[in-house]
């Protein structure tokens, strides 16, 4: 009961930040619109266009951005006297932080899938027909990994300004590396090799077998193997944090 | 107003976060360019099913012998940009990309000598002049966050002093300034003097370049800081801006043949500055026109910021 009235709590800090809304919901459309456009007349063979290669690509990086919210609601300055008070109160520590966590997972899901759903359904983006569910299963798996991991980090490290430094630059990093913005395996073997070491290539490369060639190799490894990494990072959490670090 | 910047850049340097980004992104992102300015990447990576004997006369194939066609998603992945196989002794070609580079690769299966890329050459210089462009442009957003929590009360200790708001602002562009300026402009010239690049542009050309450059971070820098409220949405919005107009500058790769994308490509400053150094790279072309309008523009950027202060003051004081 109390956990469910800490989650409204923080659903309700997410949902009037106006900058989670702006990357949320106005960023992924403003990208995957940006992206296919300027690529348009690059793609257009087989049926590809490059909405389908953006949209895709664009989705995983917007859950990959995410990877900052959950530390948002930790140690946003506007929370954090909100927060003290509910570290006062006789609430176990598991509940606090699950509150931030589930809220912030269950407020990416809706915005995720609203996106993608809307996306497949105005055929803006070819999200797999029939295997769109699948799809959207690996999504909201990858999406469980950045936002427990986020939590993970910031519970670590405890200052705001340098949680967020180091997650939006590793985020930009992985985002980058793994052929968000630009396919990453036309650019010789060296960057094309390495880029194989990134776990979101993996996922990226898991999603288009799944959409374009039915072929679910590795795709329930995927996704248990990120299920794992969350309860991992949930453990992590678990013995690092102490809600007195942020007062 | 010098001790203030002085004052501004002692606390720049003791918040070591942000010196992540010169020390650490700008190698990083200068290496990338060098490695992409190699002349193995700017092959075409092509599949050949069956016939074994293929040879075309084109060296921008990087040509893959496959037993069998690849899946569709081995194109979207663009680890083949076409698969070549033949029917009946005929050649098909399948891609994924558009029509133009379709019938280019028909055209060279069949025998005929053209090229694929078009365009001009970029040299490494150009590279990492492009690559850094928003990376300069993003540190010189983040350097603006002193301003945001002076705005929380030593902005009107100071002021009370014989100092001007103009000034005061003013003094905060010039640290920001000297901040991006330095350490890039060390780096970029160490890396061109140790790594001994291929390039015809010389390090004062490179320094002036870099300068030109930090001008304009700062001044989008100052001009989005004083739009907006707030540390987060100056690194949401700013960021997305950022990184909205960089790709349509074309700083990483040249994107289309799209017109209207070109147009708005030439509207950016980026673009001017990356072709001012193709320019200089390619010893051919070069005008200061482009590098006047990046300077203009940073100019307007700045007295608008000056404006909006102004004014945002004004309506404080009533």
């Amino acid at each position: 009961m109390i956990l469910w009235k800490l989650i409204k709590q923080d659903f309700k800090n997410l949902i009037t930040t106006p900058v989670v809304i702006m990357a949320c919901v106005v960023y992924p459309w403003v990208l995957v619109g940006l992206f296919g456009f300027i690529f348009s007349s690059l793609y257009g063979g087989e049926g590809v266009s490059s909405y389908d290669y953006y949209g895709v690509t664009m989705m995983i990086y917007i859950i990959i951005a995410s990877i900052t919210i959950t530390p948002n609601t930790f140690m946003e300055k506007k929370l954090r006297q909100g927060n003290i008070r509910i570290s006062y109160a006789p609430v176990s520590k598991v509940i606090i932080y699950m509150s931030k966590i589930l809220s912030s997972y269950l407020f990416m899901v809706i915005t995720v899938s609203i996106n993608m759903i809307l996306m497949n359904y105005l055929r803006i983006v070819n999200l797999g027909g029939n295997n769109f569910i699948y799809v959207l299963g690996l999504f909201m798996a990858f999406l469980l990994f950045t936002v427990t991991i986020g939590g993970a980090v910031c519970v670590i490290l405890k200052t705001e300004e340098l949680t967020n430094l180091i997650l939006s630059n590793l985020a930009s990093v992985f985002a980058l590396v793994s052929g968000m913005f630009f396919p990453v395996d036309s650019l010789g073997k060296v960057a094309s090799n390495l880029a194989n070491l990134s776990p979101a290539k993996w996922i990226l490369d898991s999603t288009f077998r799944v959409i374009y060639d039915n072929n679910f190799r590795n795709y329930n490894a995927i996704v248990l193997v990120l299920i794992l990494l969350s309860m991992a990072c949930l453990v992590v959490m678990h013995f690092n944090y102490k809600p007195e670090d942020y007062i | 107003m010098i001790n203030v910047i002085k004052g501004i850049l002692y606390r720049m340097i003791n918040s070591k976060t942000y010196l992540i980004m010169p020390i650490v992104i700008t190698p990083i992102v200068i290496v990338a360019a060098i490695y992409f300015s190699s002349s193995f990447v700017e092959k075409v990576n092509v599949g050949v099913v069956g016939n074994n004997n293929v040879n075309f006369n084109s060296e921008e194939f990087n040509i893959i012998k496959l037993e069998n066609k690849v899946p569709l998603s081995d194109l979207v992945k663009n680890k083949y940009e076409a698969v070549i196989y033949f029917e009946n002794g005929k050649a098909e070609v399948n891609t994924i990309k558009g029509d133009d580079f379709k019938s280019k690769l028909e055209k060279i299966v069949n025998g005929e000598n053209i090229t694929i890329k078009s365009g001009e050459k970029r040299g490494v210089a150009a590279n990492i002049v492009g690559y850094i462009t928003m990376f300069v442009i993003l540190l010189g957003l983040m350097l603006y966050r002193f301003f945001f929590d002076d705005k929380k009360g030593i902005a009107k200790r100071i002021i009370s002093a014989n100092i001007s708001y103009e000034q005061y602002v003013f003094s905060h562009f010039i640290s920001v300034f000297i901040m991006t300026f330095i350490p890039t402009v060390l780096i970029t010239i160490l890396a061109k003097e140790v790594l001994n690049l291929d390039t015809r542009v010389t390090g004062s050309e490179l320094t002036f370049i870099v300068l030109i450059l930090s001008l304009l971070a700062s001044a989008f820098g100052l001009l989005i800081s004083s739009v907006l409220k707030g540390e987060e949405n100056i690194s949401m919005l700013g960021g997305m801006i950022n990184v909205i107009t960089t790709l349509l500058a074309g700083s990483f790769f040249t994107i289309s043949n799209n017109n209207l994308i070109n147009t708005l490509g030439s509207i950016m400053p980026q673009k001017h500055i990356l072709d001012f150094t193709i320019a200089l790279e390619n010893g051919k072309g070069l005008s200061y026109i482009d590098i006047l309008n990046v300077i203009l523009i940073s100019f307007i950027m700045i007295i608008c910021a000056f404006l909006i202060n102004k004014y945002k003051i004004r309506k404080y004081a009533h």
